[in-house]
């Protein structure tokens, strides 16, 4: 069973960067009737979307996330020995993003990095592993994560078009022994591979007949299914294995899916709902990135003392991850909007 | 559950006139029953009934009688 507890490490900040443009589901769509897009934006409870123009990359938020924690940690890029990009929306095929921005960031070539082709589930899986590697003798890693689901939708698929936004975020983890203890749960279930896919453009169909193979392919209603499913079991599976109640955990940070789903697995769980905070109003469903924008976004800059958060993610593979860790006082909560950088990448 | 109040509780679900639907009423006849009603429908056998529909169990939902049926299978029988 992937469960493990990880101790001699923090996290010392959390910076989330979305693209300017904003796409308000109130004011239509074109193409979409009104009636559909409010009744899909009132269920997601996504009014507004920060969406790619098609030329920002999940690469190009992380690297802008990154630079800006970075800059605030007082980290220079020579102290950073691993760099984590967790994402399903490269650049390339390759290269790996994770190497584009350790050239943009001007990492040293000692900086051991690399891409983790996670989606939903991304958040946790990521901390473990930068986790891992700082107990196997690493000092500082940056574990970024970043996705551009909204360029994953067919124009004409309401169910997805009004439903995803784009974001990047990088958290700085680094050795400390007087760190906490962090417990991550870890689960896979690929039987389910085809609820959520793109089937289209990769090598087991590299030039799909129907252009749609191209774009996401998303089965609400048995998302929904495995939702139910599974993310109940694994926050009880996470609180169980700590010793500890709903009420010991300070902010429980779903994966933003879905408002309604994200509201009725609260309630299935009895959780307080003042500590599940909900951003799809603002940015939509950003895919595993909404983890550390939700807490950017809902945990106070300015908190007094330790929180405690159980992060969860859950959604394509099947995938379903938890983490639950303390977030120090001292660590930075940023967040940015992407400015176009001058040198983009060419190959 | 009485056969009217099924059929009532299924038009509030679905935003459909619970006196235009009978128990043979198909899936594609009502306009409420989309992938957002199945959503609707799954959350209210999850917290109503206490039933988790299983991903294989979606596609055999054709009529409003299969629901009831799911229900009188699968809900917990109280008493």
């Amino acid at each position: 069973m992937a469960y493990s507890t990880l101790s001699n490490f923090s996290i010392r900040g959390i910076a989330t960067c979305v693209p300017a443009d904003v796409v308000d589901n109130q004011s239509g769509l074109e193409g979409v009737d009104p009636a559909t897009a409010r009744k899909v934006s009132a269920m997601a409870g996504v009014r507004r979307r920060h969406v790619s123009d098609g030329t920002v990359t999940a690469s190009d938020l992380c690297r802008q996330a990154g630079a800006q924690l970075l800059d605030a940690l007082g980290w220079a890029p020579e102290s950073v020995d691993g760099l984590i990009l967790v994402t399903q929306s490269p650049d390339y095929f390759l290269p790996s993003s994770s190497c584009l921005v350790h050239r943009d960031l001007g990492f040293p070539e000692s900086t051991a990095a690399f891409d983790v082709g996670l989606g939903c589930s991304g958040y946790p899986y990521g901390l473990w592993l930068g986790a891992m590697m700082l107990n196997s003798g690493l000092d500082r890693v940056v574990v970024m994560h970043g996705e551009t689901p909204s360029l994953f939708c067919h124009p004409e698929d309401h169910g997805t078009t009004l439903l995803f936004g784009d974001a990047g975020s990088a958290t700085a983890l680094e050795r400390d022994e007087s760190g906490g203890t962090a417990a991550f749960s870890l689960h896979s279930d690929g039987a389910g591979y085809s609820e959520l896919i793109i089937r289209g453009g990769g090598f087991r169909d590299r030039d799909p007949q129907d252009p749609r193979d191209r774009y996401l392919h998303m089965d609400g209603p048995e998302i929904f299914a495995f939702s139910l499913a599974r993310v109940p079991e694994l926050i009880r599976e996470t609180l169980d294995r700590a010793g500890i109640g709903p009420e010991d955990v300070d902010h429980f940070v779903l994966h933003q899916s879905n408002q309604f789903m994200m509201k009725h697995l609260a309630r299935k769980c009895g959780l307080d709902p003042s500590t599940v905070p909900i951003i799809l109003e603002e940015f939509g469903n950003t895919g595993g990135v909404s983890v550390p924008l939700a807490m950017t976004q809902a945990i106070p800059g300015d908190r007094t003392g330790s929180k405690r958060i159980c992060a969860i993610g859950y959604g394509v593979g099947l995938s379903w991850s938890s983490a639950l860790f303390d977030l120090d006082p001292r660590a930075c909560l940023l967040h940015s909007t992407y400015e176009s950088a001058a040198s983009e990448d060419t190959p | 559950m009485s056969e009217t109040d099924f059929l009532e509780w299924c038009g509030t679900l679905f935003n459909e006139p619970a006196d235009a639907l009978t128990m043979d009423t198909r899936r594609e006849e009502i306009g409420g029953w989309d992938s957002m009603g199945m959503l609707l429908l799954m959350a209210d056998l999850d917290e109503i009934h206490g039933i988790q529909l299983k991903e294989e169990e979606l596609s055999e939902l054709k009529t409003l009688r299969d629901i009831a049926s799911l229900i009188e299978a699968r809900a917990p029988k109280s008493g």
